[in-house]
């Protein structure tokens, strides 16, 4: 009975978050106009059969940014995610396997990290802008060219955006991975593969990681959406994806000046943060319980 | 147990040590100075009036000659002037700390004492119809953004039925009531900032305090005493919940550090002001001196919060205490 | 007064000398006093003394607890405040101010010269920390004659001096020996004008009093509440409420918020031009830009009408230079900008600018011209301002790319170091029409003013005329012709002089706009008695 319930709320979860990248993806095709057409004289249309979901204050098509903003808003979450994950995983399966002197530098800097409060950290890393700085070692080899070559490809605050998110939520997955590592380490199959003179190396990579991952994919999940929310409450402080780029989190914002006139602003914007975030929780909760029944 | 204690008090320091180390190279090495704020940008303002300034607050130092003046200041417990309004910073701390230990200490309570029922609640009859509706509304109270929810609330109870005010702490004739008036009235301001805490954090403790508590359900121990023919309620209640509710302890010791530090998103929303605000405004400012109290002070009670947190644990699980933990 | 949104950036420039003055006609019957107005402001104050306060709302507080020895008047000219006439000498270096007698400090203590001459030194003594020195440099001697007489010496004739005595006068019996820096005054000032410190809830509140021995006429307005409320949308939602009595709105909020019968009824509403500008400024040392071809057809691009309109919302008027038309500096002759394409495209073409290579980009030598329009952020008007003139660029085949970034940022490692394209920005402007630190070319420097580069010598030899001419007539024939040069040499293309748009509840009479505003006879705004809203509160 209660599986059933759980694999219900988590399926319709997983389904709605198929549906919005499948929209995220066919935006250019789906959305009805330019998401940055200014088009001053339609500007605070109220939502109508040309304009589904209205207009904002220069006259733009909530509908087709709400559309575009998906794609940005989702890439935010999974890319910082997967920074936090990439970090995260490594850091913490360095610590738990190696042991000794590297454990105790690690988990003395994830303990500092974590001591320090995360929104001066965000705040800190995405108030001083540093790609222009990053863009600075463009005398370096390697780095430069790199730095160089992704922000030619990307927005640079786009991309220290989603670094910064990610950057702030590592220490975690860190900790937790280094624990599951801890307790893998002394289970059965491990032993026996250090039996038969597996290296640490290989050990490490097809024994102790994919087991440790399961918890990782639950906190995986809750942090997309968590990643969404973050750049929303970041755009309400002027720090999130800077316009003409639009996100959920601006449009929201946005329309926060405009609350009394053009309701329909901040409705949309919300609504879509608020069930894309829901789906992400209950997608999660579903795995978690489906892991913890295992 | 003592000199686990010492020791582990002992550890703190170098990490408090790299804390300040890091976020001054941060703060320092992000553009612009304190100064801007005061003379940037005004025809009024000459170039050589803002050299002088930047000298008389010391800032043409190289960085690290600066960290050491303000370490061995800090050493002596001074954390320096503000240099936006050139007032003492603990002053400045100490005029923002009692809204937001107070905002915060009765939002604690109120998530704990929402929260830790329905996590136990549900726990009971997990998959019932008082699981399923609690999930589903308290991750609709977690993923809204707060600031959308507080204008809604505010549109809604403020503007539309007028039933609580819109922003602030105080009615402005307040300071010529009696201090019973005055209470109620901040207490009246108070709710709705209250209530969008409450609701958009609900999700977090409420769901740890189930699957915690559907830990411990699992467990050996209570199935012997299910076995044993105990009445479920009492099953419940006295092997359950005090097991299950050992980690939701913990998790209030390493909520210290949240107590002083407010949210600048509430803050600014509901005109409340706060440290998350004083915060917020002395990141965008370069108020070095402002930023660096904080993030010490914050650091110290995290770590603080952390060292309590272990000791609770060790005391309740002796095979902590010997291993020593990390 | 209230949240003025600055045209700079969120932190408005003071211009400490147009903040509330008086004007004396009075009415046939006593106003009634009592009540209280209370003014919501997005920042709060952080110094409340004149030398030291460089934000907005430090500057609302000030002007009402602080004279200075000059005012303007609602018509912009400069009338006595403390001192009551003055004299300026034949060779125009000497200044000799007569104060008014029997002005009162708020704790009683006659006003005097030696105030006076205290301020003049502490303005510019090296270890107090004020932005304004540099006005009061160029000051050779500052001699007492009698309790009421000072007399200022000046190296060199300086014109806009009458209006740098705009600059509060301070307590020399409290100040004298106090830090100015930390005093404890900087949170309880004490000053001779209308109204008198009363408290400061940071954050929160600043409450003032009205004080009875003002030596015009006890304000009619008991309070004076100052409310602190950092987020726009809260502070609309304190109007719908009726808990705020004054503030200012944004355009959106002025033309399509404020039009409900419930607002309609209960507030009023005034715009006015504020004194100041938005432009678009070029690096002239980029070689595309050099070329004045290009600068005037950028201008020509531009839509500035439907800059007004679009996001204005017709609050506005298209500016043709530095000066608003309510300005006597402003010169009626040079044309506003007409949009005209085809000219543009014209110029550019003669500039070398073409589409060669099919792309819809204008092409010189395989470049394409495309560069990057830099703003801050925090500016929901200057964003939309550079969404429509990527736009309008883009008619003529010029590719904008628009780069937000936060303020300290965009000040230290873009204009302060040249490292920009164009930039889109605004002036704060004070009454006096002199630009030397925008135009002059010595004012090139890290960190100065003139950071596109301009350098005209004809300019240059006008803009120190006009500091050293005091003749009005002689002064308005140099600043017309700056207008016309500017209007021509384009270093900037000027984008528009927004309105001022405060609203203000109904039951406060004597409120008008005039040229300077409508706080500019404040202590004569009453509330007749049936319709007061605040009771008396008992002074303990």
């Amino acid at each position: 009975m209660r599986g059933i319930f759980r694999n219900r709320l988590a399926l319709a979860g997983g389904a709605l978050l198929a549906l919005l990248g499948v929209a995220a993806l066919a935006a250019p095709w789906l959305a009805p106009y330019d998401p940055l057409g200014v088009n001053l004289p339609e500007a605070l249309l109220p939502p109508s059969p040309a304009h589904w979901l209205g207009t904002d204050t220069l006259g733009r098509d909530v509908l087709s940014r709400l559309l575009f903003g998906a794609r940005i808003s989702l890439v935010i979450g999974f890319i910082a995610v997967g920074v936090s994950m990439l970090v995260g995983v490594s850091v913490g399966a360095v610590a738990g396997s190696w042991g000794g002197w590297v454990d105790a530098v690690l988990m003395r800097l994830v303990d500092t990290l974590l001591a320090i409060p995360t929104f001066f950290l965000l705040l800190a890393i995405i108030a001083m802008d540093p790609a222009e700085r990053l863009l600075a070692l463009g005398a370096w080899p390697v780095v430069g060219p790199a730095f160089a070559a992704l922000f030619q490809a990307v927005d640079p605050r786009l991309v220290i955006l989603m670094a910064a998110i990610g950057l702030m939520s590592w220490m975690g997955v860190a900790r937790l991975v280094r624990a599951e590592i801890l307790s893998l380490k002394e289970r059965e199959f491990v032993l026996a593969a250090r039996l038969v003179g597996a290296s640490r190396w290989r050990i490490l990579s097809t024994h102790l990681v994919p087991n440790a991952l399961a918890p990782v994919v639950v906190n995986a999940t809750l942090g997309v959406g968590g990643a969404i929310l973050t750049e929303s409450v970041l755009s309400y402080l002027g720090l999130g994806v800077q316009p003409p780029i639009p996100s959920w989190g601006n449009i929201l914002n946005e329309g926060r000046i405009a609350l009394g006139v053009a309701w329909w602003l901040t409705l949309s914007p919300g609504v879509a943060i608020l069930v894309t975030v829901l789906a992400f929780n209950l997608l999660g909760e579903g795995i978690r319980d489906a892991i913890a029944r295992r | 147990m003592l000199r686990y204690s010492l020791r582990r008090l002992l550890a703190m320091i170098p990490v408090l040590l790299w804390i300040t180390v890091l976020s001054f190279g941060i703060i320092h090495l992000a553009p612009g100075k304190p100064t801007d704020v005061l003379t940037q940008f005004n025809p009024k303002v000459s170039l050589e009036a803002r050299q002088r300034m930047e000298q008389l607050y010391g800032l043409d130092q190289p960085v690290h000659v600066q960290y050491g003046r303000w370490l061995s200041r800090v050493a002596r417990l001074d954390f320096g002037r503000s240099f936006l309004d050139d007032r003492p910073v603990m002053e400045k701390i100490a005029e923002r700390l009692p809204i937001t230990l107070t905002l915060n200490v009765l939002a604690l309570v109120l998530v704990f004492g929402i929260a830790v029922p329905l996590g136990v609640r549900a726990a009971v009859r997990p998959g019932g119809l008082f699981d399923r509706v609690t999930t589903v509304l308290v991750f609709l109270g977690y993923s809204m953004p707060s600031f959308w929810l507080a204008l809604l609330g505010m549109a809604l109870f403020s503007v539309t039925l007028r039933w609580l005010p819109v922003s602030g702490l105080h009615a402005l004739d307040a300071e010529s009531w009696a201090w019973w008036r005055r209470l109620l009235d901040m207490g009246w301001h108070l709710i709705l900032p209250l209530a969008v805490t409450a609701v958009v954090s609900l999700a977090g403790l409420s769901r740890y305090a189930r699957a915690s508590l559907l830990d411990v359900l699992r467990q050996d121990y209570m199935r012997t005493a299910r076995a044993k023919g105990l009445p479920q309620g009492r099953v419940l209640f006295h092997h359950g919940l005090r097991n299950g509710l050992l980690p939701i302890i913990t998790i209030l010791g390493l909520s210290l550090p949240d107590l002083i530090s407010g949210s600048v998103v509430a803050e600014t929303i509901f005109s409340i002001p706060g440290m998350g605000r004083l915060f917020y405004e002395a990141v965008m400012a370069r108020d070095y001196a402002v930023v660096m109290a904080l993030v010490t002070i914050g650091a110290l009670l995290t770590l603080l919060g952390n060292f309590l947190a272990d000791l609770a644990y060790a005391a309740a699980d002796p095979r902590i205490r010997v291993g020593g933990a990390q | 007064m209230s949240a003025r949104r600055s045209l700079t950036h969120g932190r408005s420039v003071l211009v400490v000398s147009i903040l509330l003055g008086l004007s004396p006609p009075l009415p046939a019957q006593e106003p009634a006093t009592g009540d209280a107005i209370v003014v919501g402001s997005i920042g709060d104050a952080s110094r409340l003394l004149p030398l030291l306060a460089s934000d907005s709302a430090s500057g609302d507080i000030v002007g009402l607890v602080y004279n200075g020895l000059v005012k303007y008047d609602k018509d912009l000219n400069l009338v006595g405040d403390l001192a009551e006439r003055w004299e300026i000498s034949a060779d125009n270096r000497t200044i000799t101010f007569h104060l008014r007698p029997g002005v009162r400090w708020h704790d009683g203590a006659p006003c005097t010269a030696e105030d006076v001459r205290f301020t003049y030194q502490k303005l510019i003594d090296p270890a107090v920390r004020t932005p304004y020195a540099g006005d009061y440099e160029l000051i050779e001697s500052a001699e007492v004659l009698d309790a009421l007489t000072i007399q200022f010496r000046y190296r060199e004739p300086f014109a806009p001096a009458l209006e740098s005595w705009g600059m509060g006068i301070l307590p020399k019996h409290l100040l004298a020996s106090e830090d100015l820096n930390t005093t404890r005054y900087l949170r309880d000032p004490v000053g001779t004008g209308p109204y008198r410190f009363r408290r400061w809830r940071t954050g929160e509140l600043i409450e003032l009093r009205a004080f009875a021995d003002y030596f015009e006429h006890r304000p009619y307005l008991d309070r004076y509440l100052y409310r602190i409320i950092p987020d726009q949308a809260t502070l609309f939602l304190e109007l719908l409420v009726g808990a705020v009595d004054w503030t200012g709105l944004t355009p959106l909020q002025y033309s399509r918020q404020t039009d409900t019968a419930y607002l309609r009824t209960r507030y009023q509403k005034f715009r006015y031009p504020s004194f100041g500008f938005a432009y678009l400024g070029y690096n002239l040392s980029d070689a595309r830009f050099a070329d004045v071809r290009v600068r005037r057809a950028l201008t020509l691009a531009v839509d500035h009408a439907a800059i007004v309109d679009g996001v204005l919302y017709g609050l506005g008027a298209p500016a043709t230079g530095p000066y608003p038309q309510a300005s006597w500096a402003y010169n009626p002759d040079v044309a506003p900008a007409t949009r005209d394409v085809a000219a543009a495209k014209r110029l550019l073409a003669e500039a070398g600018w073409a589409e060669t290579d099919g792309d819809g980009w204008l092409d010189r030598g395989g470049e394409p011209f495309r560069f990057t329009l830099i703003t801050n952020q925090g500016n929901e008007v200057r964003r939309q301002v550079a969404e429509l003139v990527q736009r309008h660029l883009r008619e003529v085949g010029v590719d904008v790319q628009i780069k937000i970034m936060e303020w300290s940022t965009f000040v230290h490692e873009f204009i302060d170091k040249r490292r920009f394209e164009a930039v889109l920005l605004g002036w704060s402007l004070s009454r006096d029409p002199d630009l030397y630190n925008l135009f002059h070319s010595s004012k090139t420097k890290e960190g100065e003013y003139n950071f596109v580069g301009y350098a005209n010598p004809r300019v240059d030899e006008l803009l120190v005329a006009g500091r050293q001419t005091f003749d009005r007539e002689a002064r308005r024939r140099i600043y017309h012709e700056v207008h016309r040069i500017l209007a021509e040499d384009q270093p900037y293309t000027f984008l528009y002089v927004a309105d001022a748009l405060p609203m203000v509840d109904r039951r406060f009479r004597n409120v008008r706009a005039t040229p300077a505003g409508i706080g500019d006879n404040f202590i004569e705004w009453h509330v007749p008695p049936a319709e007061q809203r605040y009771r008396a509160v008992m002074e303990r």
